[in-house]
């Protein structure tokens, strides 16, 4: 069985890892891969075991971009929309992500397998930056954005500023579809946050060391 | 090659070939300084447009400069204006959409300017779906503002500088065939002022920049406005003072070549031919930096020639922090 699930995982990893962008097709049907990094290299060989950490994440993303996407087909809002048509639309979809995930607790998609994992590609970025920069990742315009976190909770856009997050931190982790996005609260915690719905899907307590 | 030599003729005759020292540029009453004068070409099928940042407020100092920027445009009739970031601060319920953009800008839109925005770390990414922002739904995107100009705009989110936006920019410049490429957005890659330049945004962008050929780069963020001096054949500007100011918050470092932290600020562009010529004018419409950035055959840009002319602070204004004559580290502080 095991044989058997191998290819089939390794077949799965590698359409995602085209999913996702991360070859390039550099035309005459030619793909290369991009320059290796820690995550492709988890998800280059299933022999990794940080492969399968990394395929139970995509599966729980996916499971809730579905959700996400389901929701949204119903209520379709216009690329040239009004400010009201934004807000609505916003928060009807979070009231219903909420509704449809009422039991959702933190760790559902960040697991803590995901979460050790990703501390652990994230720390050397951290760690190499001198401490003007580290400084620099947690804040922002002179602020640190201030986030009380709970799953499914609105992100308090209204009071806090949206942290940048460094490329060089999205760079070491797993790319994410345009529904959602990383960022980066409270000096250390990683937030998984819906950027439509602007809510809070989960999070890793200080995910930066 | 006749083409760089003209161009360096030009540049040295109309002062120098990079950018004045700061030093140079000290507060002196110049006519420079009437109020509400365009200081541009003003031609007829140049590409004119005007620049804000950091304009998000509602309050009266974003007015002001939307009075000013709608007043200059009686005179130089630019047709669109692109937004550096931090378009809304704070709440952006409906009511904020139209009290911190809608309603100052009214005389604008009204007028059929079209604003371009890019997306600040004060910013929803909803924002992108906002008709009157022309995002088209993306948070990253480009547009040509004719079709005809030769003049391609690269918005970018620096906010969230993942590589799928890393291999579109670079997708778009490689086969961007225009003959100015310009890239704003909110984080500035070379700073002088209290955050500094964003060394791992610029480890980033700056090498697509060069090999592609970016000429121009505007950004916002830091609350006051600099221009740089050219870093690998590439203008920067930091304008972020369109609603905020941080008074003296400027540490002049050797990137510098003009600085104005004492008033809010907009700017008016023209680009006509390989000239791209810049008026940066505050709050009282007066003129604060002019110059003409000169781009040679390889696209590189070969010179800016400017004229700042700071105007004494207001009478209650705090003071400017001291200038002490350290230049800043050649790495500064990274945001």
């Amino acid at each position: 069985m095991a044989e058997l699930t191998r290819p089939v995982l390794a077949l799965a990893l590698s359409a995602w890892i085209s999913g996702c962008g991360l070859t390039r097709d550099q035309g005459k049907g030619e793909t290369v891969p991009e320059p290796i990094t820690p995550v492709q290299q988890a998800t280059a060989s299933p022999d990794n075991p940080d492969s399968a950490i990394l395929a139970d994440f995509n599966a729980r993303l996916d499971n809730y971009i579905t959700k996400q996407r389901a929701l949204l087909k119903d209520s379709p809002v216009a690329e040239d929309a009004t400010p009201a048509q934004i807000t609505a639309r916003q928060e009807t979809l979070a009231a219903e992500l909420r509704a449809i995930r009422k039991t959702a607790k933190q760790g559902d998609i960040f697991t803590p397998q995901v979460a050790a994992l990703f501390k652990r590609l994230m720390y050397p970025e951290v760690k190499e930056q001198p401490r003007e920069t580290k400084q620099a990742l947690v804040e922002e315009d002179g602020e640190v954005a201030q986030v009380w976190l709970r799953v499914n909770a609105t992100y308090p856009l209204d009071t806090e500023p949206l942290p940048t997050t460094p490329s060089n931190l999205l760079a070491s982790l797993p790319q994410l579809p345009m529904e959602v996005e990383y960022r980066i609260t409270n000096k250390r915690h990683l937030v998984l946050r819906d950027v439509d719905a602007n809510i809070i899907v989960d999070y890793i307590y200080n995910a930066i060391r | 090659m006749r083409r760089i030599l003209l161009s360096t003729l030009v540049l040295a005759l109309t002062g120098c070939l990079t950018a004045q020292p700061a030093d140079n540029l000290t507060a002196q009453a110049t006519t420079s300084q009437t109020a509400r004068q365009v200081q541009l070409p003003n031609k007829d099928g140049s590409v004119k447009f005007l620049v804000l940042g950091d304009t998000g407020t509602g309050g009266s100092d974003q007015l002001a400069i939307a009075k000013q920027a709608a007043a200059f445009r009686s005179r130089f009739p630019f047709d669109f204006a692109i937004m550096l970031g931090d378009n809304l601060y704070g709440s952006e319920r409906p009511r904020d959409y139209a009290r911190k953009f809608e309603q100052p800008y009214k005389p604008l839109l009204d007028a059929g300017v079209k604003f371009y925005a890019s997306l600040g770390n004060h910013d929803d990414p909803n924002q992108r779906m906002y008709k009157l922002f022309n995002m088209n739904g993306e948070r990253y995107y480009t547009f040509k503002p004719s079709l005809t100009a030769g003049v391609r705009f690269f918005a970018l989110d620096s906010t969230y500088m993942d590589p799928k936006q890393v291999e579109w920019l670079e997708e778009e410049l490689a086969n961007s065939g225009s003959d100015w490429k310009i890239a704003f957005f909110h984080h500035p890659p070379y700073a002088s002022g209290m955050h500094g330049s964003d060394e791992i945004l610029k480890g980033q962008l700056e090498p697509l920049f060069v090999k592609y050929g970016v000429n121009v780069v505007f950004t916002g963020h830091e609350h006051f406005y600099e221009r740089i001096k050219p870093q690998k054949g590439v203008q920067y500007f930091v304008s972020g003072s369109s609603a905020k100011l941080r008074r003296g918050d400027i540490e002049r470092s050797s990137l510098t070549a003009f600085g104005y932290d004492q008033g809010y600020t907009f700017m008016l562009v023209e680009v006509d031919g390989d000239q791209m010529h810049f008026q940066t004018i505050d709050s009282r419409g007066k003129s604060i930096d002019t110059g003409v950035i000169m781009k040679g055959a390889n696209d590189k840009v070969i010179g800016t020639t400017g004229r700042g002319a700071a105007p004494k602070p207001a009478q209650n204004a705090p003071a400017a922090k001291p200038q002490n004559g350290n230049p800043k580290p050649q790495s500064p502080d990274p945001k």
